[in-house]
């Protein structure tokens, strides 16, 4: 059935997968109100229905089973004339690759279920036909990211996605937390949205075109050499295969905020003030991937530099953040904290060269997230409490809830056999792999990895003995709990199922390679590569690196499972000792580590720095122009006050002796006059006689002489 | 002989022209008038102007001389000596008028010598018909003189009108 | 320019009319008397009314100059009615004839 991707028919598919979601919310937005049930199965069957076009794509996808597989509908003729003047052109239309139509699956699929226990969920909720019309926005946003073939829609789409965000945040709008955190979440995505829209300027700069392909084109066919050396702005100060880094680095910049990757990862905790189906829904399953599957989009784009960075960052993250979840005890954190670790792994996957393993764990993730956050709703829901230290015992009041909750746990932290075990063991092995190509502090990431794999086993473990397992340590809230109704547990349910076969496979042997989406989904090559020197080197380095990576695959790849396995054996000892045994005890090690624990617990005062200098700073800078300006504006005004006063003055001077002065010198001048005259006027008729006489004389002198 | 008759009147009429100017009374003015009136009447005989000496006689001198005395006889005698300071400014004025006279005159009189002897040469005869002809030819002055006609209404109604005892207006 | 008095020259006549022209001018400038004045105004009259004959003799006018004498006449003996008239109204008006006394205006 090539036929089918070579028409037209898959770009209107997309479209309305796209489009219905929006349907959908302009629907409830304004009628939701009226109709019956506040209008909830409006923008449910809107993403069910999103959800069956694309898994009738997923099945074209399968039927063609081919990794090179890259429709774009402006081939096909589906593109929309988005701006079109001059040299200026751009044309939007849909692409879609293996990787963007298991992602349009997943996103739709998981919303779907995600909004199936929101009508459980928010039941009773005031404002409940305004939670689902957001949800369609956001599923409209999400979806069309994922179906986008330039980097200007991208970017649109990821702007509003943030905004949707925003709103589902800041929900519970009449709380004192809410707010503050929508606030906070969306500025420190604009953070990144602005290095993401410096990188895209310069892409558009160079290459001219906003478009993938175009500009993957531009880059491999030296274009880009040659118009960055032409460009004054840059042939300064850096060579193209610099700009190239630069440009890769900014737009990661953005992913570095959208996927909370440190230190811009502060607003992923806080958000977790929103309702819990959105946790699960944007911030765990789709809204944060989407960084990921932007870099996994630009990543023939990527410098080996700029993936360096990456995989840094990465590694940092996956390694931090989960520090920080040991700590927490409030189970929404925890799960936020893991969240953070996992999208951590995936830069790392992404940096080190492992482009399936990365955009594998994000559809592994999503399905396993979603489940827990779920899962972690439905506790909330039954114990009204989201501190674990009034927990414990549930597993028996809640079984279905702990029973998807505990598979979620397993695939999580990559207990074999489920599809996190794939997924996570890829990375882990594609960083021992390039740890060992690149050999020396190559490995750290590798380390990095495992090490962030105990603490992830470490905290969930944690978090199943202090809710589930163990006694109850509130009994009154313990004897509250009951099980969550169905139209909550079916979804947890579902999603469970997806957790454990996502990968297609339940074997443990296997390799994520050997899995349907290792086939689908092939690295990409990257087109970094041009004929200055500079760039061929580039050239040469990746081939280099990827030749060596290969050739220590399969030793890397045992030694990755080994390690993992034993991380993942650590974990759960060690969890089991402090919280189930309780031979160990939590407070003693956090007394011994005292400035350490403090640090961590604190969240590494990174919300504490970013309050001082940037809050209170920007504050105080805007306090000073206040004053400034009211202080110029003031002088302005009364200069202006002192200026009218003396003009007046002055024009009064003016007014009182000139133009007075002139009007008097008439006065003066025609009582002169009078009374040179008046003289003639003596009334006496002799007189007259004589000046009439002499006018007589007068005129005859002047008719006869003149 | 015409030059005696000229110089007769002549005299009679700048005589009588300067009595009324320097005399005292009111009422001997009033006959230098006549006087000069009268001089006047002949000096048009000597022009030939038969008619209008005939009729400076009887309208001037019958009619306009007795207006004057009625005027005289009903207003009340007053002292009319003319200091003699007054005569000084009204002299010098007379003076300019006189010098421009002559110098107008002069010229005139220069101009017209050339036409002296045509003038002369004429004999004189009996104007009246003339005169009348000349009055009541439609090309001529027929319409000055039925104007002046309705002018004479005129002033006899507004002067009766004037000389009402009562002012009412 | 040339003077004589003979009669068979206009200059003889223009000088005679030219004195009784100042003799009238003189009478008007100098009386204070109304009646004085009328007297004035009509040897001027008689003073035009001799130039324009002497004119018509000599000047070759034809007879035009006799008629402008005639209308002359007749306009000298209607105005002199009328300014009688008005002399006997100021008499009854300000109980004098003297011009001087005749002034409303204020000084």
């Amino acid at each position: 059935m090539e036929q089918f991707f070579e028409s037209a028919t898959p770009a209107y598919i997309t479209m309305a997968i796209v489009l219905i979601p929006l349907l959908g919310f302009i629907i409830q937005i304004f009628f939701g109100i009226k109709l019956p049930r506040k209008g909830d199965f409006v923008p449910t069957t809107a993403i069910g229905l999103s959800a069956l076009l694309s898994v009738y794509l997923g099945i074209q996808m399968f039927r063609v089973y081919d990794p090179g597989l890259c429709y774009e509908s402006i081939k096909t003729g589906v593109e929309w004339r988005w701006l079109d003047y001059g040299n200026v052109k751009v044309f939007a239309g849909v692409l879609l690759d293996n990787a963007g139509i298991v992602m349009l699956m997943m996103v739709s699929v998981v919303s779907f279920f995600i909004h199936l226990f929101s009508i459980g969920y928010m039941h009773g909720d005031r404002y409940y036909q305004r939670f689902f019309a957001y949800l369609g926005l956001f599923c409209f946003s999400m979806l069309g990211l994922v179906a986008s073939d330039n980097l200007l829609f991208m970017f649109i789409f990821w702007e509003l996605v943030g905004f949707c965000s925003y709103l589902l945040i800041g929900y519970f709008f009449y709380e004192e937390e809410p707010p503050k955190a929508a606030d906070k979440a969306f500025m420190v995505n604009k953070v990144g949205d602005c290095f993401f829209m410096a990188g895209i300027i310069i892409i558009f700069h160079v290459t001219g075109s906003f478009n993938f392909r175009e500009i993957f084109h531009s880059v491999e066919s030296g274009e880009w050499a040659e118009r960055a050396a032409e460009i004054g702005i840059y042939a300064g100060w850096i060579t193209p295969q610099g700009l190239l880094t630069l440009a890769g680095l900014l737009v990661f910049g953005g992913a570095m905020s959208k996927s909370a990757q440190f230190p811009l990862h502060v607003w992923l905790p806080d958000a977790m003030a929103g309702p819990t189906p959105v946790s699960a829904l944007i911030h765990a399953a789709t809204m944060v991937a989407a960084g990921v599957f932007m870099v996994g989009r630009m990543f023939p784009f990527f410098t080996p530099t700029a993936l360096l960075i990456i995989a840094i960052i990465g590694m940092i993250t996956a390694f931090v953040t989960a520090t920080i979840g040991i700590v927490h005890f409030d189970i929404k954190k925890v799960l936020a904290y893991s969240t953070c670790s996992q999208l951590g792994y995936m830069m790392l996957a992404l940096g080190v060269g492992g482009f399936t393993a990365g955009l594998f764990h994000l559809i592994t993730h999503a399905c396993f997230k979603a489940c827990l956050f779920l899962g972690s709703g439905s506790v909330i829901h039954a114990v009204h409490t989201q501190d674990m230290r009034d927990m414990g015992g549930l597993r028996k009041k809640m079984p279905f809830t702990h029973g998807t909750f505990l598979i979620a746990t397993l695939a999580l932290t990559g207990v074999p056999c489920l599809s996190g075990y794939f997924s996570k063991d890829a990375i882990i092995a594609n960083a021992l792999e390039w740890g060992m190509a690149e050999k020396g502090a190559a490995y750290m990431p590798f380390v990095f990895a495992s090490l962030a794999a105990f603490m992830t086993m470490f905290y969930m473990m944690r978090l199943m003995h202090m809710t589930f397992w163990g006694k109850p340590k509130n009994q009154e809230k313990y004897d509250h709990a009951h099980e969550s109704p169905p139209v909550m547990t079916i979804p947890l349910i579902a999603l469970a199922i997806l957790a454990i076969f996502a990968a297609g496979t339940i074997l443990p042997w296997q390799t994520a390679a050997e899995t349907w989406y290792g086939d689908l989904v092939e690295r990409p090559e990257a087109v970094v590569m041009a004929e200055s020197a500079h760039m061929h080197d580039a050239q040469h380095e990746f081939e280099h690196l990827h030749h060596e990576m290969h050739e220590v695959h399969h030793t890397a790849h045992y030694g990755a499972l080994g390690a993992s396995l034993s991380m993942v054996v650590l974990g759960f000892f060690f969890a089991w000792l402090f919280y189930g045994k309780k031979v160990l005890s939590a407070e003693k090690v956090a007394t011994a580590i005292r400035p350490v624990y403090k640090t961590v617990v604190n969240k590494y005062y990174l919300d504490d720095f970013n309050d001082v200098v940037f809050v209170r700073g920007l504050r105080k800078f805007c306090n000073l122009l206040k004053i400034t300006i009211e202080a110029a504006i003031d002088f302005l005004v009364n200069f202006a006050g002192y200026f009218t006063r003396f003009v007046s003055f002055t024009q009064g001077l003016v007014d009182k002796y000139i133009v007075d002065g002139m009007v008097n010198f008439w006065w003066w001048f025609s009582h002169l006059l009078a009374s040179l005259f008046r003289v003639l006027q003596t009334g006496n008729t002799k007189d007259y006689l004589a000046l009439a006489l002499l006018g007589a004389v007068i005129i005859s002198v002047l008719m006869l002489f003149v | 002989m015409s030059v005696l008759m000229f110089w007769f009147f002549a005299l009679l009429a700048v005589v009588g022209a300067a009595m009324v100017a320097f005399l005292g009374r009111l009422i001997n003015s009033a006959f230098a008038l006549v006087m000069a009136l009268i001089g006047v009447a002949g000096l048009y005989w000597t022009l030939g102007a038969d008619f209008i000496g005939t009729t400076q006689i009887l309208l001037y001198v019958g009619g306009v001389t007795v207006l004057i005395l009625y005027a005289v006889m009903l207003t009340p005698k007053e002292s009319t000596r003319v200091p003699w300071i007054r005569f000084v400014p009204a002299g010098v004025l007379t003076l300019a008028v006189g010098i421009l006279l002559l110098t107008a005159f002069g010229g005139v009189a220069t101009a017209l010598n050339t036409l002296h002897s045509g003038g002369l040469e004429q004999p004189l005869e009996p104007t009246a018909a003339a005169i009348g002809e000349a009055f009541l030819d439609r090309e001529g002055y027929l319409i000055p003189f039925e104007l002046a006609s309705v002018l004479l209404l005129v002033v006899v109604v507004g002067a009766v009108f004037i000389a009402r005892r009562k002012r009412e207006v | 320019m040339e003077f004589s008095l003979s009669p068979d020259n206009i200059s003889a006549y223009l000088i005679v009319s030219g004195l009784l022209f100042l003799f009238g001018v003189l009478t008007i400038l100098t009386r204070r008397n109304a009646i004085y004045i009328l007297l004035g105004v009509e040897l001027i009259l008689n003073a035009a009314n001799l130039n324009f004959v002497a004119f018509s003799r000599f000047g070759g006018f034809g007879i035009d100059g006799q008629i402008f004498a005639v209308f002359i006449i007749i306009l000298a003996a209607s105005e002199a009615a009328v300014a009688l008239a008005i002399i006997l109204q100021i008499f009854n008006n300000y109980g004098t004839v003297d011009l001087t006394e005749t002034n409303l205006m204020k000084k």
